[in-house]
């Protein structure tokens, strides 16, 4: 272990102190002395460890190490198993990968006591060069205490810096290494290693390379995170994700004279788009590892450590040339061109599918579009595109198809041209010539004019939006209204659904009276009294008429005679003039109308023994008469 | 059912009589619709402002103006125009359209939270349910109802009173249902109140004054909760729940009887 020299220590300001001095004065000067003495005594028997204080130490396992090792900083407290590490270091030179883990040590030698704490921290350096570890801030008793940056010198690549070269220090160590044991297992070195492999190294621009991220490992990997993405600059990259279908199997390979389990993680297919030598960029990758046991008595533990890639350059060729195509456009693979109409024969303004595809292995989707489709007095609409390329055996295959829907214009015979495409084939590193078929169609019927709508039988036009725009104004009467309040903010919408309310309640209260006065046939027909007897006196108003009759004063008599029955209850047969009025002075109603009554009843009478007195009287004021004894006694009644 | 013929004879003539306009609305508004047509934004804009200052009040009427302020590249305006036009008449489905198109230009993209399955309902209930009309509807309901109450009063117990008394609890469930919606339809249209940036970019400060801190910064055409007013500044409450104090010259209204505001 490499010994750092250790830091001071910054101290917490201390509060208001709580000591006093003493006045001077002669006459406590031999209590002091005896006070000092004591104390010096009590100081000079009191074990070292505690006397001294807390120490802080802080040491690394290596002073120089590989940008792919890892380095490990112990913080040592000694004298205070309390300590707490105050914040996690950091520094732009290195990641702290683990820790920090704690452990506490107990001693008891000679019969004096003695405790540490140590905490363990892994970084993984970021660059090579002269790095310096970060200070660790340590709080111990009420200080703190920070430790001093340590300098590591970092190199390319890795030391191999394995745990299992580690010798023991002599014969008799063995505790020794124990004692010293970090709780942190070293770095697994070499047994860990993180590749990107690529294939081939030197390509056309177009063609496709195969990249894999392998891990190769000697000790049992448990877990992995992509600590930092690499990126594919200057590449059109199709990733492969190789745990979703036939994912790559564990392999034993030879790396550096070594072998190892190899377990490729990532696959990508790059296409170069430019031309020169491309450095890939790395990538770390960090493992959860699970370390020998040091000792039959110990465990295996879990580390984590962090691999960056290994360099990788390709060299990217540009295209020959000597020979190249006018309409060569960067294709470069192995294809096929082909192209079919699915009509032969079709009528003037019926449209035709025209379809041309492209298959093959390469760069396919780098074919954005066709060279133009011009046919003479033949509308071509634009292609629809469709494609099914998928990555396999380390470059893109399939096939990308552009539907034309021609609509020639008139009859005859419509020819479609051979379309010419050239692409590059990297395996013979020439150019090659493709045409597709030429075609030809019959039109039968009679000439369209091309510049109406078209609306081809069968096919079906897709419709193209050319822009956006906001709709028109409205126009209208409903342009021009005044502001009107809302219908329930009418001072009529309130009244109305009260009105509604009251008209209910009014019409219910009225429709319950008369069913309860229907149950009671005496109450009934008392109440009706007035009512009947007022209907039953314009019936004999149109009898008076005619001047009086028998008629009339019969129907007089017996509107009478009914009234006083269902108002009164009184006996029709007993009504004679001295017993009517008795009977009506004993139901309480006013004189008058009384009199009113018995006069008509004798009127009535009368004209059964003296017809012809009765002459020079009017029958309308008769029955005037009779409708005010009649109210009389209904308004005395109430 | 006279009572029912009243009530509806009533109603048609408040609205003949509210229907009457001066005819300068008349006029300011077809000489402004002429001038849209003919490409000059400025005086059909002008136009649809006289119309409303003259009295004019139409949900068309704002979505017109709304169109012309779109065209002279006012689009907090025409934001404000299109949410007046749909306040005023939910189912306006050219001013929703408009709307949704302004609001693509608009710099201040705050999505709202999500509303809930019955929160969604609900909007599309009150959306497509004019509040005046909705008060018609109940007010038949509830004449309908009382209709009900009394037919059955005078029934006598059978077939026709049970029959009776199943049509009266479907009319008691529509006016209860139709009841909660009218009045959350009244609800919202009173309770509501929104603003809408009319500036290209406006400070939201901590208080309603210059003084205090800025917050943050909305632009054009941003709507907003108002919440509060306090002596010429609106306190703004956005859809993400930042709240702050603005300028109310700089706000307009969409709840209002006068605009801006």
């Amino acid at each position: 272990m490499v010994k750092v020299p250790v830091l001071p220590g910054r101290n917490i300001p201390p509060g208001p102190s709580t000591a006093r001095s003493n006045p001077p004065g002669a006459r406590h000067a031999l209590p002091v002395a005896a006070l000092w003495l004591t104390l010096s005594l009590a100081l000079a028997m009191m074990p070292p460890a505690l006397a001294d204080g807390p120490v802080v130490r802080a040491t690394v396992d290596a002073n120089k190490i590989g940008q792919e090792d890892t380095v490990t900083l112990q913080v040592t407290v000694e004298g205070d198993t309390d300590a707490e590490i105050l914040e996690r270091p950091s520094s732009a030179d290195f990641v702290l990968v683990a820790g920090p883990s704690t452990s506490s040590q107990f001693q008891f030698v000679n019969g004096r006591a003695s405790s540490k704490k140590i905490f363990t921290f892994v970084f993984s350096p970021q660059k090579t060069g002269a790095l310096t570890l970060p200070a660790v801030k340590v709080r111990v008793g009420g200080n703190v205490q920070a430790t001093q940056p340590v300098a590591v010198e970092v190199v390319p690549g890795t030391l191999g810096r394995s745990r299992a070269a580690r010798q023991p220090r002599s014969p008799f160590d063995l505790f020794d290494d124990y004692e010293q044991e970090p709780q942190q297992p070293a770095d697994p070195g070499r047994d860990v290693v993180v590749r990107l492999e690529s294939s081939p190294a030197r390509v056309f621009i177009g063609q496709p390379v195969t990249v894999d991220l392998v891990i190769y490992y000697r000790v049992n990997v448990m877990g992995l995170e992509i600590e930092k993405e690499g990126k594919f600059e200057n590449f059109w990259v199709e990733s492969a994700d190789p745990g979703a279908k036939n994912p790559p199997q564990q392999s034993r390979r030879q790396l550096d004279g070594q072998v190892y389990y190899a377990q490729t993680v990532r696959q990508w297919v790059l296409f170069p788009m430019t031309a020169g030598t491309r450095q890939l960029d790395p990538w770390s990758v960090k493992l959860l590892v699970q370390a020998a046991a040091r000792s039959f008595f110990s465990f295996d533990r879990r580390q984590v450590v962090i691999r960056r890639t290994n360099p990788v350059s390709i060299e990217v060729l540009d295209f020959p040339a000597a020979g190249r195509p006018a309409e060569f456009n960067g294709l470069c693979g192995r294809f096929e061109f082909t192209a079919a109409v699915d009509k032969q024969k079709v009528p003037a303004g019926e449209g035709v599918n025209l379809k041309v595809t492209l298959s093959g292995e390469g760069n396919l989707r780098s074919l954005s579009e066709l060279p133009p489709l011009e046919l003479d007095r033949c509308k071509v609409y634009t292609p629809k595109t469709r494609e099914d390329i998928r990555l396999a055996g380390g470059t893109l295959r399939g096939s990308r198809a552009w539907e034309f829907i021609l609509v020639p214009l008139e009859p005859g015979t419509l020819r479609v041209p051979a379309l010419p495409l050239a692409y590059f084939d990297p395996a013979a590193g020439a150019y090659r010539r493709l045409a597709s078929p030429p075609l030809s169609v019959e039109v039968a019927g009679q000439a369209v004019d091309g510049a109406v709508p078209l609306s081809p039988a069968g096919v079906a036009l897709p419709l193209e939006l050319k822009g956006r725009d906001i709709r028109y104004i409205a126009t209208g009467a409903s342009l021009w209204r005044t502001r009107k309040l809302p219908v329930y903010r009418q001072p009529w919408f309130g009244a109305a659904f009260a009105g509604i309310l009251l008209a209910t309640l009014a019409v219910g209260a009225w429709d319950e009276r008369r069913r309860r006065l229907r149950h009671d046939a005496r109450e009934w027909a008392r109440s009706r009294a007035a009512v009947q007897a007022r209907r039953a006196l314009k019936g004999c108003a149109r009898l008076g008429r005619k001047g009086f009759s028998d008629a009339f004063f019969q129907e007089l008599y017996r509107i009478l005679q009914d009234y006083l029955e269902s108002r009164y209850g009184l006996n029709r047969i007993a009504l004679t003039g001295a017993g009517l009025r008795q009977s009506l002075a004993g139901a309480g109603l006013p004189e008058e109308p009384v009199e009113g009554l018995i006069q008509l009843y004798q009127l009535c009478e009368s004209h059964r023994y003296a017809p012809a007195a009765l002459a020079q009287q009017d029958p309308e004021t008769v029955l005037a008469t009779v409708r005010q004894v009649l109210e009389q006694l209904e308004r005395g009644q109430s | 059912m006279k009572l029912v013929r009243a009530l509806l004879l009533c109603g048609v003539i408040a609205n003949c009589l509210g229907a009457e306009t001066p005819p300068r609305i008349t006029a300011a508004v077809e000489q402004a619709n002429r001038h849209y047509g003919e490409g000059r934004f400025m005086p059909a804009y002008d136009g649809y402002r006289r119309a409303i200052e003259l009295g004019g009040y139409s949900p068309d009427l704002f979505y017109n103006l709304g169109n012309a302020a779109y065209r002279l590249g006012r689009l907090g305006e025409a934001v404000l125009c299109y949410e007046r036009t749909l306040w005023l008449d939910p189912g306006h489905g050219d001013a929703a359209f408009n709307l949704e198109h302004t609001r693509r230009l608009l710099t201040d993209k705050i999505e709202p939270p999500a509303p809930n399955l019955a929160g969604s309902a609900w909007e599309w209930a009150v959306s497509r349910v004019d509040v005046s009309a909705a008060g018609w509807i109940m007010l038949c309901l509830f004449a309908g109802l009382g209709l009900g109450l009394l037919a059955m009063s005078r029934l006598r117990l059978g077939p026709a009173r049970q029959r009776a008394a199943g049509i009266l609890g479907i009319l008691l469930a529509l006016n209860l249902a139709w009841g909660g919606l009218f009045a959350g339809l009244v609800w919202r249209r009173e309770s509501g109140r929104d603003g809408v940036v009319l500036v290209k970019s406006l400070n939201v400060r901590s208080g309603p004054s210059e003084e205090n801190p800025v917050l943050f910064t909305v632009h054009e055409g941003l709507k907003a909760g108002v919440v509060s007013q306090v002596q010429g500044w609106d306190q703004v409450l956005l859809p993400n729940g930042w709240n702050g104090w603005v300028p109310a010259a700089e706000v307009g209204l969409v709840q209002s009887e006068g605009y801006p505001r």
